[in-house]
């Protein structure tokens, strides 16, 4: 089964967008049903589509997320192992500009091929690998410098 | 500088992995709506067949090969070679399937979509299947250094083979076969030992009709006692407690 | 979500070894508390489906206990259980992936899911015979959850834990619980207090107090050896 497969990386990917486990959660869920009425070949570039529009949908719905609730992700996602504040994470992953940083993610986060990730976004892959690449080290510098 | 590693554990971290108690309850709605397709025979025998120890086949395979590079040693005799190390094939063939018994998996398997009786059952036919087309492949191997008919070669050696593999088919539903999964090959020398007396020493010779006839009952018992046996599986009625 | 017995009854020879018992088990955690030889055993295996019963008859949610569909939703952790020799953990997990009908692909993923849930994430790799017995046990666990089953079923689960593990593992149960139907048999009452919704307390094989304990009703421990005196 697909849900198997995908279900922690669509969440992930969504995850990374909304910044709201909840939400990523019920966001998730809404993708692989509305996935399921479907038959496609790539199920995969399919999963990522669905979930993209579903993310700019909730966004024209919902206002940013209020101090309250930064508040309460700070907390939530507390580390155990590692040196980096959560808060110093998100506010890293906030300045990269969106589709940098999705594309940032579907490569660390769901180790999807650079050849995919080249094809969903409709670039070359020398072009995605070099924004990879570049966010990747702005990114890397952001955290260092938050320690 | 950090690597590319770090990073990929610091934003993995940060995105925690979504709750499994919300997960499941998804997955298992999503799945049962779906429906678990049946599990097909093939299925389970494809599952199974990753599961066979290599030295079963090696021994299967090595046995059968013999008058390749036997005939020569043993000369005329080679049929009684293969024909006495049958028992043994059968023996170890019939160990391997009820693997899951020795180690105490039995319990475990029985409870999934595939059951205990499934993965006996598979592993049996699988071994079964590839095991009786070795006979012939022998049989045609020796066809070069002896000088009787395939036909022939090959009920002598069925016979061992099924005599055996009954006999602990049917000791495998007792109890005490239940707890001694090697008394399989305590049947394979008792067998092995009956034919050496039989016909290596009083040369005895019904005449190939005879034998024929023999080993295609032997075929149907195996088959039905086969059967027999795959229902006991799983549930045995195990000690108080 | 319910598990539904009645009249249950399993004899060995003359001797009966669950008799004539009645209940039903819904969503939640259930402790089957009892001392050894009471019959929790004998009764877990009829509700696994892997011993039939003399007389009565039990099922779920109008499934029959030995049909392929109960089997699908089934968990179950023996008491005793082995492993095939050459098995990692890892393997050991796959192995049940296949024959729980999880496709290969989905199956690695589930596998490592399942290694991090019960804190063995740095074990797969290692062979299960230098596993200590709780490691053992928490590989147990981790096989019987493998199909996210709806019906959870564990036969005297934290023999072999040390206290920690034990903490662990009942706040794992209490989890499950809340999507499941979960029964956990044991003869220590602290394994189940703070966590069953429902008790079904066993002797020779009858239901001797089934409901669920409120704390106004004294120690359950302390009722629980009266019983048994």
């Amino acid at each position: 089964m697909d849900i198997e497969l995908y279900y922690d990386k669509i969440y992930r990917y969504i995850f990374f967008k909304v910044n709201n486990r909840t939400l990523a959660e019920d966001l998730t869920q809404e993708t692989f049903l509305r996935f399921l009425g479907a038959e496609c070949e790539q199920p995969e570039r399919f999963l990522y589509t669905i979930a993209r529009n579903l993310c700019i949908d909730e966004y024209r719905r919902i206002k940013p997320l209020s101090t309250e609730d930064e508040e309460a992700l700070a907390v939530s996602c507390e580390f155990e192992n590692t040196l980096v504040n959560s808060l110093t994470v998100r506010k890293a992953l906030e300045s990269l500009n969106p589709d940098d940083r999705d594309m940032l993610i579907l490569r660390y986060v769901n180790s999807e091929p650079i050849q995919d990730i080249a094809r969903f976004y409709d670039m070359s892959r020398f072009a995605v690998y070099r924004r990879i690449k570049e966010a990747g080290n702005r990114l890397k510098k952001l955290l260092e410098g938050g320690n | 500088m950090m690597k590319d590693k770090d990073l990929k554990i610091i934003l993995t971290e940060y995105a925690g992995n979504p709750g499994h108690l919300k997960k499941d309850t998804f997955i298992r709605s999503v799945t049962k709506d779906a429906g678990k397709e049946h599990v097909s025979t093939f299925k389970m025998i494809a599952v199974q067949a990753g599961y066979i120890r290599v030295y079963v086949w090696l021994i299967s395979i090595a046995v059968a090969c013999l008058p390749l590079f036997g005939a020569d040693m043993f000369r005329f005799a080679i049929l009684d070679v293969v024909a006495d190390l049958m028992p043994f094939v059968a023996g170890v063939g019939i160990i391997e399937a009820m693997r899951a018994r020795m180690y105490d998996m039995t319990e475990l398997e029985s409870v999934t979509l595939l059951s205990g009786k499934g993965v006996f059952y598979a592993r049996m036919i699988l071994i079964g299947v590839v095991q009786f087309a070795l006979i012939p492949v022998s049989a045609v191997l020796m066809a070069f250094a002896d000088t009787g008919s395939v036909i022939d070669h090959c009920v002598k050696l069925v016979l061992p083979y099924c005599i055996t593999a009954i006999i602990c088919l049917i000791v495998e539903r007792t109890r005490f076969g239940r707890e001694n999964v090697l008394v399989c090959l305590a049947v394979a020398g008792a067998v092995f030992a009956i034919r050496q007396s039989l016909v290596s020493f009083a040369r005895y010779d019904p005449g190939s009709l005879t034998l024929t006839i023999a080993a295609a009952v032997l075929i149907i018992v195996q088959i039905f006692e086969f059967y027999k046996t795959v229902r006991t599986v799983g549930t045995g009625e195990v000690e108080w407690n | 979500m319910e598990l539904k017995a009645s009249g249950l009854t399993k004899q060995y020879g003359s001797k009966t070894a669950v008799d004539n018992m009645s209940f039903e088990i819904g969503k939640g955690v259930t402790g089957l508390l009892g001392a050894n030889g009471a019959g929790k055993t004998t009764l877990i295996r009829m509700m696994c489906g892997i011993l039939t019963p003399t007389s009565g008859e039990i099922e779920y949610d109008g499934y029959r206990v030995e049909s392929e569909e109960y089997r699908n939703i089934l968990g179950y952790l023996p008491q005793d259980f082995g492993y095939y020799p050459e098995f990692t953990g890892m393997d050991f997990l796959k192995y049940f992936c296949a024959l729980k009908g999880i496709d290969k692909k989905a199956a690695n993923t589930r596998c490592e899911e399942l290694l991090e849930l019960v804190g063995l994430k740095d074990m797969g790799k290692v062979k299960v015979k230098k596993y200590s017995g709780g490691m053992k046990q928490r590989l147990g666990i981790a096989q019987a959850i493998i199909n996210r089953p709806e019906v959870l079923i564990l036969d005297e689960p934290t023999a072999g834990l040390d206290p920690k593990e034990r903490v662990r593992f009942r706040s794992l149960i209490e989890e499950l619980g809340k999507v499941s139907v979960v029964v956990l048999s044991t003869h220590i009452v602290s394994d189940i207090e703070h966590i069953a919704d429902r008790i079904i307390m066993m002797k020779s094989g009858h239901i001797i107090w089934q409901g669920s304990w409120k704390e106004e009703q004294g120690s359950l421990e302390e009722f629980y050896l009266k019983e048994f005196e």
